[in-house]
This record gives structure tokens, C-alpha cells and sequence, in this order.
């Protein structure tokens, strides 16, 4: 690829206009060289037909958190056209290299990737300047047209007007123009909020259209012509191997085409070095259909060997309970240290303990990804619905030894990601085949692969002290906290804690003494990012321990976190050490506190076997408070409503930000009430949806109130922050409700147990 | 063997294996993708088809169980193009996410509409069992109730 990334990009959307018959604008990122253009930039966003059609590209893989409809309103604001006129396309994936030597999307550095509720935040206004940059071209090209000054000319919904002479030009009319004239250089002066036009008003997705019509949008439903199908029989150990392999029987059975041995060095979760995704070792049949495959994969005789160590007979059951006994005989890394706990003895202690289960992430669309390397083993290509493009097509170079700039990543859509879809060990098995059979070949796990070879949730074990003064304030705060760590297993990795809490969340610096301490849970399965990573298991410990101390001390919960902030402010908070520090501000989170008090009606009376339960927390920048109403009678908890107050800043897509937050809330009750990922000799327990329990219909919550703060903020993701609060609120009102103090998830069985007791 | 199905209003022949599930006839051999892969075990409702109106999970069906009843998939629940009620409410509350599981979601309510044309919420709950990890339950529950009022302003 000796032409610069731009061009070629360029070139893709042309030969995609050109099918279409259209004319073309582009707003293309300006810049002197091919380097400089690649540094923090976002390419080329979009298309104007001559009929007025907008079609507005997409950089963010969509796994329904609505980047493609937020995104490309963020440049639809700029350009001036209205929204409706607006359709999207998920834009190819170019590499280039960038300063470094790093094959990178040309789009930005990093930018493609889903995650750690980024898009929004980072996208703000590099999106914008891309609208507004095509914007420009229009307008000049307009002036051009009219021998008039660019200053005079005003556009609107699409239109370029000259008020004084009452000329006027669609887009669609100037496009041709607009698309010949060279780049606007440097920064351009942006609409100020007040006339923002599409930002802030609520649209619909822009695929809702496609989806219910069952359109073939996501990854598992692409093809690519002459494409063979494969499964992978993986080995059910934890780190355990191929010992014999018997492949005769399946190699005779009908459409199958080859094995594949899908091999893995020695170790528990074994890294792919550089993008430290674990794979489990197997074997892959190749079939002319998934179905047959399946039935070849089925008839392997294999006999596995088990993990090396303490992988070889793993067991929750065991590697907790010792757990728990070495957090209290062994002091663990000092994570956080104010002032001095160990001086408050004399006062009254309130101490509870925390657990919670490893969970899957069961995407409803399991992994698969579809990889061809051309014959002569040059060139590659890929299909992939996957939260990180780039490191997607450095995993199949780093498999097939191909020059990452030779190989082409499309996206598709994703049937949910949540973290799951950011790791790449269903695209490195899936390049493998490939590579050794040099034919497109769509890789599909089974639901059962799924659930076995997932990279879980860490699952964790939490001690909390408080030390009350009399009146109820609490002046010490102890944390011994325990979690498999998603980092802890690969060479080279940052210390596994730095992961799992943030030293710097609630209530730190709203506590005089506090102390944090961090221990590994030891496991052999893999782990991963799981929506809202770190902050779920944590927020629920720490806001279902705040509710313990307030009915220990006689306090009205949220009154005791609005005692403790005070009049709040900005406190500086450490994401990761090699990442800038951001700011919580404390008044911002009273203030989701109350707006969820007043809007939940937070204090008023309730009957008997109902209650509510409330808990906050930050989470990637975003503030969440949420209180959960529930009713428990005859053994049977329903979830009546749920309230949410949230601060993300300026919202974008007010549906769409709700959508998001009603989605975390059944999400969370799905995670917290059912899910269990548990390892019983040296292998996962759980296989499918049949003995892992996720949240249907009739346990979601009834009603779902989501009032979002006004603010001039700059705007925040919203795809994880609001699972994190429900759990711990949960827990709190079961307890208002029951009486039953619930302290680990999933919830469901202690509750039954619980309730069966009385 | 070789079947005759009647899927959506045509009839299709296909070549597969007797045991083979439907949905992997309809997706593979005769590239009807709306119906999805969940679980294979019939606990997820993502591949939900009509076979003679009732809602059916094709991962479990195997394909010569289906002789000659009329298949309907989310392909062909669009009388004409024009959406179903069920599809337009699911526009209308802007329900779906990622998407994946609400073809299924769909076809297991435009089957239960046909037969309860109200239903309270505690039939929804026992009836609509399909999974969504995506959790738009209540955005579900609420497209339910407004297709049962297009439904009903449509016969009328
Ligand atoms: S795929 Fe058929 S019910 Fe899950
Ligand atoms: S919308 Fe994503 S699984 Fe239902």
C-alpha cells in the first residue's frame, strides 16, 4: 500500500459513491505530510449526493451503545444539515504507521477502540471540526459560485443563503464544488451551545429500521464468497492441553475439509504476545457448514491433559475460603494510606464482609470473527465485530506474520461487546485457521465455548471496617479487598491491583483515616473487561457497607453521604498511573445524590415487605446515583422501579443516553441476582444458558425513571457508568424490604435461603 | 434428504442432514440471517420463527419436524414491506441495542398478540421468555402494549 492512508480511504468512499452515482464532498482532515496527519486526527467523514443525501461515517464499532447514531451527530450538528437527512456507514479500517512504527488506524490513534466509555468523550470535537470543516468547503465553494465573500453567507438545514441577494444553494447542489477544493486549514470556530440544533435532542437508532427487519447487520451473519466454516473443540482444563488427538472418524464425515490443531504454550492463560490475549489450546474442524463443523468438532476423540499446578484441580469453593483467610492473617499491598486507622480503636467498629462470583459476559451474539489470507499467504482480510479494530488486525499479523499495512478490517456490528469483544482470542484462532488453510474461513463459538472459555469478570472477596464517632460520623475506613485481577497472568503486566480499585473513588478524601489493601484471588481462568470494569464489585461493596453504617449508626443513608461530601469540590483521581489524571468533583456527585432522593421520593413511607435502597457511584467520569424500589412476597422479589440520577455532562442523544442507562439497570440485576462463573476440578462449571442464570423478562425492572443533570459540562460515555450502583441499591432495598442483608452476588440463592429460613 | 419447506409465502428446497435444525437451514443454506445463533438449547429464544403461527425455536426443530407447515421468519413477517405492528412499536419505543436478540423478541410477541391481543404484564412475563443482555425488558414491555394498541387500531 505505497499510497497514504488518506488517499486510500478516499479512495474506498469514492468507489462506494460511485456505485451509488454520487457526488462527493469530503471533509478531510488537512495536513502537510502523511505523519503529522495521522497524530490525533479522524479521516475523512463525509458524503453529500447531488440529491441533498448525508451519509456520515462511522469509525466506533456499534454494539449498541449507540456510538453510531451519538458520533454522527456530532458532525451532523457542524455541517448544519438535519439529522433525518443523515444515514451512516461504518467506515473501513486503513492501517498506517504511525511516528512510532505502530500500524494504527489512519482515523486516530487509538480512537476506533470501544471502551472505558470513550467514544463520546473523546470524539466531542475532533468530530465536530470534521463537520465543521466539511461545512467550510460548502460554503466556499458557494462563495466561489456567487463571487461573494464567505463571511456573507449563512447555511441551514442543508441550504447556503445570501440574504442581501436571496441566493441560495442546497448542498447537494454546491457537493461536486465543494469536493474539488482544497482542505480548510487549522482550527474553525464552532457553534456555541445555545444554537446547537441536533446535539441535545433526542433520536431514534439510526438502525432500528434495519434491526426489525432482521437485516444481516452483525458480524456473525457476513460472508465472504468461497468461505468455509469452523468450530474449535477447546480443551476444558484451565490451561490444560491436547494430550491425543484421534481425528480420523471426524476427517470422513460429511463437508469436513481439515483439522486444525490450535496450539498454546505452556501456562495458565497463556499471553499472544503483544496484545496478551489468552488462548485456550484445541483443535479446529473446517467444514463446508457451521452445522457440519459442529458435528465433526463433536466426533474428535481428544483426550485433554489437565493445567499445570493449582490449575490442575482448581476449586472456587477452596481458592476463596483460603482467600479469606489470608486477608485476615496477612497484610496485602497498600493500595491507598491516610492518616492512621489502627489509632481508632476505641471507637465503635462497624465491619462487614463482601463476595462476589466471577461472571461471564454471554453477549447475546457469541464470539466469531471471519479471516481470509489470500493464497500466497501476502495479503489478509478480516470481517469482525470487535471493540478494537487495531488491535484486531495486529493479533492476525502477529498470527500470520503478515505486514500489518496488508491487511484490510471491516466491521460489522456487534450483537453486544461489553468488554467481551475488546479481546482478540476468537480473531487469533480464527487467523490461524486461516492461515493454514488460506481460504476465507468464519469462525463460530458455540454458546457452550462461550461460557467455558470466557475472559470472566473477576470475582472478589471484600473486608470493610468503619470507625463511627458518637455522633455518627465516620472517621476511619479500612479496605481489604481480594479480586482475580483481569491483568494478573501475563508476563510484564502492571501490578494486578492497579486494575481493581480506584484509589481514588468514594470515599476517598471524604474519610480522615483510610486504608486500602489489595490481595490477589488466585484462578487460572482467563479474565477480562466486563462493563463498568473494577467499579461494579467494588461499589458494591463499599455502597452496601455505607447502608450498614447508617443503620448502624442510625442514619438516614443519603444523608450520611451528603454529611461526608459536604460542599464537595474537585479532587484529583488516578485511572492508571501512565493515564492523565481526571477530576471527580464532589458537588457534582451530591448532586446526582439528591436529584435521585427527590426524584424516587427517597424517605416517604412504604408497606410492608416493600422498600427502597440507594447507592451512587463515579464511573468513567460520569455520575450515577440510582434507588431501587423492590417487593418481596410469598419468596418472590420484583422489581418495582428504578430510579437513576445522572451527570455525564452535555448529553448528546437523550434517548439514546437513557436507553443506555435503562439497559445498565437489567443488566446489573441480571449480573447481580443470577450470574455464577464457578471452576470445580481444574474446569468451568457452567455451559450454557441452563445452569447460568440470566435475567428474563419477568425479573426486570418495571418501571425505569432516568433524569439526567443540565450541565455545560463537556459530555461523558454513558455505556457503563449506571451498572455500577445497582447492585450495592439493590442489596439495600431488599434489606428495607426483608430485613435480609445480602453480601454477595449473585444474590438469588442467599435471598431463597434467606426467605425459606423465616 | 431433500425438503420442501414453505418459507415465507415461497417454497424453498434444501438438501441437509434430517437432525440438522431448522435455523441453521434458514441461515446457512437459504441465507435468512434474521433468525440468530444464542444458544442451541432452545433457552434463549434468539433464532424464534412462526411454524403455522406459533412461535417455535428453530436451534431445536429439527428440519424434518417442520413437512409441510408454513414457516414465517422475521424476513417474512413484514406483510408486503409494510412492518408488522410489533416491528413498528419496536421502532416507535426505539427498543433494541446491540439488536441481536429482538428478532426473536419480536416474532415470540407478534405470535403472542395473535392469540392474546391485551396481554396483562403478568402473561408478558410468563410468555416472553427470550433472552437480551443488552436489558431493554422494560423498553420490551413497553412495545408490547403499544403494538396491542396499533393492532388494535388497525383492525378497527
Ligand atoms: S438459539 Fe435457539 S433458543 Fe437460543
Ligand atoms: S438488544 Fe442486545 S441482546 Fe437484546
Amino acid at each position: 500500500m505505497s499510497a497514504s492512508p488518506l488517499t486510500t480511504s478516499r479512495r474506498d468512499l469514492l468507489k462506494a459513491a460511485a456505485g451509488a452515482g454520487a457526488l462527493l464532498v469530503f471533509a478531510r482532515p488537512q495536513a502537510a505530510s502523511a505523519t503529522a496527519r495521522f497524530v490525533g486526527e479522524i479521516g475523512p467523514f463525509v458524503r453529500i449526493d447531488a440529491d441533498g443525501a448525508v451519509t456520515i461515517g462511522c469509525h466506533v464499532g456499534e454494539m449498541g451503545q449507540g456510538v453510531s447514531t451519538a458520533l454522527p451527530m456530532l458532525i451532523a450538528e457542524e455541517l448544519d444539515v438535519p439529522f433525518e437527512r443523515v444515514s451512516i456507514q461504518a467506515m473501513p479500517l486503513h492501517l498506517a504507521r504511525n511516528a512510532r512504527g505502530q500500524a494504527r488506524s489512519h482515523l486516530g490513534a487509538g480512537q476506533s477502540t470501544a471502551g472505558g466509555s470513550n467514544s463520546v468523550r473523546v470524539g466531542f470535537m475532533p468530530l465536530r471540526q470534521a463537520g465543521a470543516r466539511a461545512r467550510l468547503m460548502i460554503l466556499e465553494a458557494a462563495a466561489e459560485r456567487w463571487r461573494l465573500p464567505v463571511g456573507e453567507l449563512k447555511t441551514e438545514d442543508g441550504v447556503v443563503r445570501h440574504a442581501a441577494s436571496g441566493a441560495a444553494a442546497t448542498y447537494g447542489e454546491l457537493a461536486g464544488e465543494a469536493a474539488k477544493r482544497p482542505e480548510p486549514i487549522g482550527e474553525i470556530v464552532l457553534k456555541t451551545p445555545d444554537r446547537f440544533s441536533v446535539i441535545g435532542k433526542p433520536q431514534r437508532h439510526l438502525d432500528a429500521d434495519r434491526i426489525v427487519r432482521g437485516e444481516a447487520l452483525f458480524g456473525i451473519d457476513a460472508e465472504m464468497p468461497g468461505m468455509l466454516h469452523a468450530v474449535v473443540a477447546r480443551c476444558p482444563y484451565l490451561g490444560g492441553k491436547v494430550a491425543t488427538l484421534d481425528e480420523a472418524h471426524a476427517l470422513k464425515l460429511a463437508g469436513v475439509v481439515a483439522i486444525v490443531p490450535i496450539p498454546v504454550a505452556d501456562a495458565p492463560a497463556p499471553p499472544l504476545a503483544p496484545q496478551s490475549t489468552p488462548l485456550a489450546a484445541g483443535v479446529a474442524v473446517v467444514a463446508m457448514s457451521f452445522w457440519e463443523a459442529l458435528q465433526a468438532s463433536d466426533a474428535l476423540k481428544i483426550t485433554w491433559s489437565r493445567g499445570a499446578g493449582a490449575a490442575a484441580d482448581e476449586s472456587s469453593a477452596r481458592a476463596y475460603a483460603d482467600t479469606w483467610a489470608k486477608m485476615e492473617s496477612t497484610p496485602g499491598d497498600v493500595v491507598r494510606k491516610d492518616g492512621d486507622f489502627a489509632n481508632l480503636r476505641s471507637l465503635k467498629t462497624v465491619s462487614a464482609r463482601y463476595e462476589a462470583a466471577m461472571v461471564a459476559h454471554a453477549c447475546m451474539e457469541p464470539p466469531n470473527a471471519i479471516v481470509s489470507v489470500d493464497p500466497d499467504g501476502k495479503r489478509a482480510c478480516a470481517i469482525l465485530a470487535t471493540q478494537a479494530p487495531d488491535v484486531a488486525a495486529a493479533t492476525i499479523a502477529t498470527v500470520t506474520g503478515i505486514d500489518p499495512l496488508q491487511i484490510d478490517v471491516t466491521l460489522a456490528r456487534m450483537g453486544g461487546g461489553f468488554g467481551r469483544k475488546f479481546d482478540q482470542d476468537m480473531v487469533a484462532e480464527a487467523a490461524i485457521i486461516a492461515n493454514a488453510v488460506r481460504r476465507p474461513v468464519k469462525l463460530v463459538w458455540t454458546r457452550d465455548d462461550d461460557l467455558q472459555h470466557d475472559l470472566y469478570r473477576p470475582g472478589a472477596c471484600h473486608i470493610l471496617d468503619a470507625a463511627v464517632a458518637p455522633g455518627g460520623r465516620i472517621l476511619g475506613w479500612r479496605h481489604r479487598l481480594a479480586t482475580h485481577s483481569r491483568l494478573a497472568g501475563a508476563a510484564g503486566d502492571l501490578a494486578p491491583r492497579l486494575t481493581e480499585y480506584y484509589p481514588d473513588g468514594f470515599p476517598a478524601g471524604h474519610v480522615p483515616n483510610m486504608e486500602v489493601e489489595y490481595h490477589l484471588l488466585p484462578s487460572a481462568a482467563p479474565r477480562g473487561a466486563w462493563r463498568g470494569p473494577g467499579h461494579v464489585v467494588n461499589a458494591f461493596a463499599i455502597e452496601c457497607f455505607l447502608d450498614e453504617i447508617a443503620v448502624a449508626s442510625n442514619r438516614d443513608p443519603v444523608e450520611l453521604r451528603l454529611d461526608m461530601i459536604g460542599t464537595g469540590g474537585a479532587h484529583s483521581y488516578m485511572y492508571l498511573p501512565q493515564m492523565p489524571r481526571r477530576t471527580f468533583d464532589t458537588a457534582r456527585y451530591a448532586a446526582v445524590i439528591r436529584r435521585a432522593a427527590e426524584a424516587s421520593g427517597w424517605g416517604e413511607p412504604m408497606p410492608k415487605g416493600r422498600g427502597r435502597g440507594f447507592a451512587a457511584h463515579f464511573t468513567f467520569e460520569s455520575y450515577v446515583a440510582e434507588v431501587v424500589e423492590v417487593s418481596v412476597e410469598g419468596g418472590r422479589l420484583r422489581i418495582d422501579r428504578v430510579t437513576a440520577a445522572v451527570d455525564a455532562g452535555l448529553i448528546i442523544n437523550p434517548n439514546g443516553a437513557r436507553a443506555q442507562i435503562e439497559g445498565s439497570i437489567n443488566d446489573g440485576l441480571s449480573a447481580a441476582l443470577g450470574q455464577a462463573i464457578t471452576v470445580r476440578d481444574g474446569q468451568v462449571e457452567q455451559r450454557n444458558f441452563s445452569d447460568y442464570e440470566m435475567l428474563r423478562m419477568d425479573g426486570a425492572a418495571r418501571r425505569i425513571d432516568v433524569s439526567f443533570i443540565e450541565s455545560p459540562e463537556p459530555p461523558n460515555g454513558l455505556g457503563e457508568p449506571g451498572v455500577p450502583p445497582l447492585a450495592p441499591a439493590l442489596a439495600n432495598a431488599i434489606f428495607a424490604a426483608t430485613g435480609v442483608r445480602l453480601r454477595r452476588t449473585p444474590m438469588l440463592p442467599d435471598l431463597q435461603a434467606a426467605l425459606a429460613a423465616v | 434428504m431433500t425438503f420442501a419447506l414453505r418459507i415465507n409465502g415461497q417454497t424453498r428446497r434444501v438438501d441437509a442432514p434430517p437432525d440438522q435444525p431448522l435455523l441453521w437451514v434458514l441461515r446457512e443454506q437459504l441465507g435468512l440471517k434474521g433468525p440468530k445463533y444464542g444458544c442451541g438449547i432452545g433457552a434463549c429464544g434468539a433464532c424464534t420463527v412462526h411454524i403455522d403461527g406459533q412461535a417455535v425455536r428453530a436451534c431445536v426443530t429439527p428440519v424434518n419436524a417442520v413437512g409441510q407447515s408454513l414457516v414465517t421468519t422475521i424476513e417474512g413477517l413484514a406483510a408486503k414491506g409494510t412492518l408488522h405492528p410489533v416491528q413498528q412499536a419496536w421502532i416507535e419505543e426505539d427498543v433494541a441495542q446491540c439488536g441481536y436478540c429482538q428478532a426473536g423478541q419480536i416474532m415470540a410477541v407478534a405470535s403472542l398478540l395473535a392469540e392474546t391481543p391485551s396481554p396483562s404484564d403478568e402473561q408478558i412475563d410468563a410468555q416472553i421468555t427470550n433472552l437480551c443482555r443488552c436489558g431493554t425488558y422494560t423498553r420490551i414491555r413497553t412495545a408490547i402494549h403499544r403494538a396491542a394498541k396499533l393492532m388494535k387500531q388497525g383492525a378497527a
